[in-house]
């Protein structure tokens, strides 16, 4: 496990999907009406070939993965732990957050609060420049589109503005 | 870049100074205008004359917001699930609010959702097939569909839109036993589906006289009937009346304006006031008779009876021919 | 009237300063609109449409001609300089576009869209005038089955654009076409995989998908890699100025993207993404730098943009020959047409033959004005890519989410956007290709549709899809366009494996 074969993992996980998709998740999620005039009209049709296409391009790659274990010789990432992926679990929580406020502070508040996490996560020289943009874009954008372009931007329960 | 900018903010600033200020509890912001249907169509034209109109007579703007998908419901969900304070509407259209109720059976929302405040455009079907189809009356179509159903196909926006409701409720009327049977051609866009009629490749369309004006002006489409009480000039072709089928007069496309359900009484009294003004103004009914519609007022009232009329009308058939969608 | 009477007619309305102020007012409102994601050139138009209906119909037809032309090139900008596509035809401008960026060439890649954009823009126009009736017949013979088989052979694409792995890049392409399948069914307007969210039903927002899967993934793995190490202006652009030689080399590739966005613009419900798609992966099958396809090939750039625009033009086609709106946009157009009481169609060239040659110059004059209004945005824009990263990529955030939201004005398109952001990255960890995902899911529902419509038409047999000659060609191109891909693409690994086995050895 010390150097992870890429085409392995991808090839099990691909199959793995596939298999789940023909057998749980596109009978649930594709309905299918009572009479189908022809087999290649039915709406599972496409989902089911491709369901099966991915099954066999996954095994392909297993098998790959098996017998032609060459390390790709791309450069590894750092570890789990390291401060990098520490940051991109701050972007899933900015990403996250964002989504989540965009109700309730409207979409230029909640930009800007994005904007000043994200510059904070990448730990930006340029502190004074990123405070600037993050309060005169999201302003900036939000007159743009809701007085030049007619969409309304939304607002949230609190600071609206014109 | 600039001097563009100049511009956009100068028309910006004229059209605010041209409204007047009226000091009136609603609207109390801006007014979102949702139409549930790609920019360019029909609904789209109308509500997009309305609101050029009653920006003069609001003291916000009111904006066409497109909110496209699923055959009008992806725009429809969207208001009935929307702050009820009276600032986001519906543009609703006979697709979205008669014939989805009627067929589909998951649909997330259904007509007691809404508050209906006034249907002010109404758009006939006409019916037509291709210029060198050989089909010149509605009679030789439907003989041909007797003879033989899997021959003859017709195209439609997709399921559960009036194109493909009309053709099916023409065919009842006409006695076909299985409407099923006849090869229904969905396509994606009401130009794509005239297309296909023109270029040959299915039988006829059925769909808002708008949709079909230029073929028909054209010469690449001949029309078979139209569902209008008197025959209308663009069109050389019988009404339904005189065919012997008032009954398809119900076949009507329409756009009206709906709110959520709890939709407050100042918003509806404050549109109901707009669309009076819209409907007797000469620009807008101008407007829409040139893109093929008529213009009325209907208030609320008389709306949701129109309404409810036409979904039970379409119910029953949906039942009867066991078309409905799950 | 005869032709030099309507020609000295449409002089005369065109040699107006009105005409030409609103050629040029719409062509600079287009090149911004579309420069700003989100705000696709369709939307331009809708929104320069009301202001139409005051104006002379000439000035409002040339006003709108002028935002459609200048919108489709403005959305070259975005992609090149942050990665994020407007619109599903700039798409294929990031594959090239972007990396060049990176290198610092951004001024490069900028200028040498632009003048495949005007180029393929003129050639297109001159389809336009010269070819319409022929083109316009040619296009009423494209039905469901070679729609079908046309999108088949644009597929085949995926195998060129694959990379390292075509096992990886054709995982991706699935991907890409199941994730296409969502929404209801077309034929019997059942659910598919909407998982009882009404938002869902209308299938995802492929503007959405598009920026959640190029723009996001460069901001996370930005995070990933630590300290804003290229600050100091190592992507600048400097001086790098497009030299002439480029052009000329560019140019057989240029003229080739005309081309064929004029045959495939002049197809009703096309659209210009195939062809953008087409002209890149014809590009890098016949270039001699075809290694250097998708690193950051100006030739790419000039293909993509070359395909994109040629279809501005000829779109027009089906518009004057027939009366039949081609898109979305000359769906708008047909509208200005009307609402002025005038009949878009073969009848016009008799009834208002003035107008109709009118407005073949005020197009060849949209070129030139494209030109000279393009390259001024350059040098405008162009200050984004000397911005330092910790400081514009929290912008592109905030912009994406901006434009997406504005696309459909759902909020659900945002999320749909994040999510595909993580997928991209994922992706991009994994060394599975991008770009054959967004090919298939920008292609999908046109292959599954057409497909169906062809199966209804010829009620269940697959002999349709054989029905005439168009539909041979295609699948004679498909077949060919795979047999060589494979054997290059074997060709190529072999000797891929013998370099990292050197490399290893190291």
């Amino acid at each position: 496990m010390t150097r992870l074969n890429t085409d392995l993992w991808v090839g099990v996980g691909v199959s793995l999907f596939a298999v789940a998709l023909l057998v749980y998740v596109i009978p649930q999620a594709v309905v299918v009406p009572r009479s189908v005039r022809y087999i290649v009209l039915s709406p599972d049709f496409w989902p089911e070939i491709l369901a099966y296409a991915l099954l066999l391009l996954g095994v392909l790659m297993t098998l790959k993965g098996i017998f032609f274990t060459a390390p790709d010789g791309q450069a590894e990432g750092p570890s789990l732990f390291s401060a990098g992926s520490l940051r991109v679990l701050g972007i899933g929580g900015v990403f996250a957050g964002y989504y989540l406020l965009i109700p309730v502070l409207g979409m230029v508040w909640a930009s800007v609060l994005a904007y000043g996490a994200l510059a904070a996560i990448f730990r930006s020289r340029h502190r004074l420049a990123a405070l600037l943009v993050a309060i005169l874009l999201p302003l900036i954008l939000y007159a743009f589109f809701t007085h030049i372009a007619g969409v309304p931007i939304p607002q949230g329960q609190y600071v609206r503005l014109p | 870049m600039k001097s563009i900018k100049r511009i956009l903010g100068a028309s910006a600033i004229l059209a605010t100074a041209a409204m007047p200020a009226f000091a009136a509890d609603y609207p109390k912001r801006p007014v979102t205008l949702v139409v549930p249907y790609g920019t360019g169509g029909s609904t789209d034209i109308a509500s997009r004359s309305l609101t050029n109109v009653l920006g003069k007579h609001s003291s916000h703007p009111i904006m066409v917001v497109n909110r496209v998908g699923a055959a009008g419901v992806t725009g429809s969900v969207s208001v009935a699930n929307a702050r009820d304070d009276g600032h986001t509407v519906l543009a609703a259209r006979v697709g979205s609010h008669t014939i989805n109720p009627a067929m589909k059976r998951t649909l997330p929302y259904t007509l007691d959702d809404f508050r209906f405040v006034g249907v002010f455009e109404l758009n006939a079907v006409v019916c037509a097939t291709g210029a060198n189809s050989g089909i010149d009356t509605i009679e030789q179509l439907m003989d041909k569909i007797k003879a033989d159903p899997g021959s003859v196909s017709y195209v439609s926006t997709g399921v559960g839109t009036l194109l493909q409701l009309a053709s099916i409720m023409i065919m009842d009327a006409y006695g076909i036993e299985n409407p099923l049977a006849v090869t229904h051609l969905p396509m994606r866009g009401g130009g794509e589906a005239a297309t296909a009629v023109f270029a040959g490749n299915a039988t006829f369309v059925c769909t808002n006289s708008s949709d079909l004006a230029s073929f028909v002006a054209n010469k690449q489409l001949k029309p078979l009937l139209t569902t209008t009480k008197e025959r209308l000039p663009a069109f050389d072709a019988p009404t339904v009346a005189e065919l012997g089928h008032p009954e398809l007069e119900v076949l009507v496309g329409w756009t009206g304006i709906a709110g959520p359900a709890n939709l407050p009484d100042e918003a509806a009294v404050q549109w109901g006031e707009w669309l009076k003004i819209a409907t007797s103004d000469q620009g807008f009914v101008d407007h829409l008779t040139r893109m093929g519609s008529e213009v009325v007022y209907m208030d609320p009232d008389e709306s949701k009876q129109f309404i409810q009329h036409q979904y039970e009308v379409f119910k029953e058939l949906v039942t009867r021919l066991d078309l409905s969608v799950e | 009237m005869t032709m030099m009477d309507n020609a000295a007619a449409a002089l005369s309305l065109v040699a107006q300063w009105g005409s030409l102020l609103a050629l040029l007012v719409g062509v600079a409102v287009g090149v911004v609109a579309g420069a700003i994601p989100g705000m696709s050139a369709t939307m331009a138009v809708a929104l320069a449409l009301p202001f139409t209906f005051a104006l002379e119909p000439i000035y409002g037809i040339l006003l709108l001609l002028g935002v459609y032309k200048g919108g489709i090139f403005g959305g070259s900008i975005p992609a090149i300089l942050i990665k994020t596509p407007g619109t599903a035809a700039s798409s294929a401008t990031v594959l090239d576009g972007y990396p060049l960026a990176e290198q610092g060439k951004s001024g490069q890649a900028l200028q040498m869209a632009l003048y495949a954009s005007c180029i393929a823009d003129l050639i297109s126009n001159l389809a336009l005038i010269l070819f319409a009736a022929w083109l316009a017949s040619f296009a009423l013979k494209f039905g469901p089955p070679e729609f079908f088989t046309l999108i088949l052979f644009s597929l085949s694409i995926i195998a060129g654009v694959s990379g390292g792995s075509l096992v990886k890049g054709l995982i991706a392409g699935a991907f890409g076409l199941l994730l296409a399948t969502v929404g209801l069914d077309l034929v019997y307007g059942t659910d598919r995989f909407i998982f009882g969210h009404p938002d869902m039903m209308g299938g995802l927002n492929f503007i959405a998908v598009l920026i959640g899967l190029f723009a996001l993934p460069e901001i996370i793995a930005f995070a990933m890699n630590g300290k804003d190490e290229r600050e100091g202006g190592v992507r600048a652009l400097g001086d790098h100025k497009l030299p002439f030689s480029e052009v000329r080399r560019c140019m057989k590739t240029i003229i080739r993207g005309g081309v064929i966005g004029s045959v495939l613009g002049a197809i009703p419900g096309i659209g210009a993404a195939p062809s953008a798609f087409l002209s890149y992966s014809e590009a890098r099958r016949t270039s001699p730098n075809k290694e250097n396809f998708g690193k950051g090939e100006l030739e790419g750039v000039a293909a993509a943009e070359a395909g994109n625009n040629g279809v501005c033009g000829a779109t027009l086609i089906p518009l004057l020959a027939l009366g039949i709106p081609g898109d979305v946009i000359t769906a708008i157009i047909i509208g200005a047409f009307m609402v002025h009481g005038l009949q878009p169609g073969p009848m016009m060239f008799a009834t208002n033959g003035d107008m109709i040659y009118a407005l073949f110059m005020g197009l060849i004059l949209s070129s030139i004005f494209l030109f000279f209004i393009g390259g001024a945005s350059i040098r405008l824009f162009r200050f984004i890519a000397d911005i330092p990263k910790s400081v514009l990529l929290p912008g592109v955030l905030v912009l994406c989410v901006y434009g997406v939201y504005a696309v459909n004005n759902s909020v659900f398109d945002i999320l749909v956007m994040f999510a595909m952001g993580w997928v991209g990255y994922l992706m991009m960890r994994l060394h599975i290709p991008a770009a054959p995902f967004l090919i298939a899911f920008i292609l999908g529902p046109l292959l599954e549709d057409n497909f169906r419509q062809a199966m209804l038409m010829g009620q269940g047999d697959f002999a349709i899809l054989f029905r005439s000659p168009i539909t041979w060609v295609f699948w004679a191109l498909t077949v060919f366009t795979l047999t060589v891909l494979i054997r290059n693409g074997l060709r190529d690994r072999k000797a891929q494996q013998g370099r990292l086995a050197v490399a290893n050895k190291d």
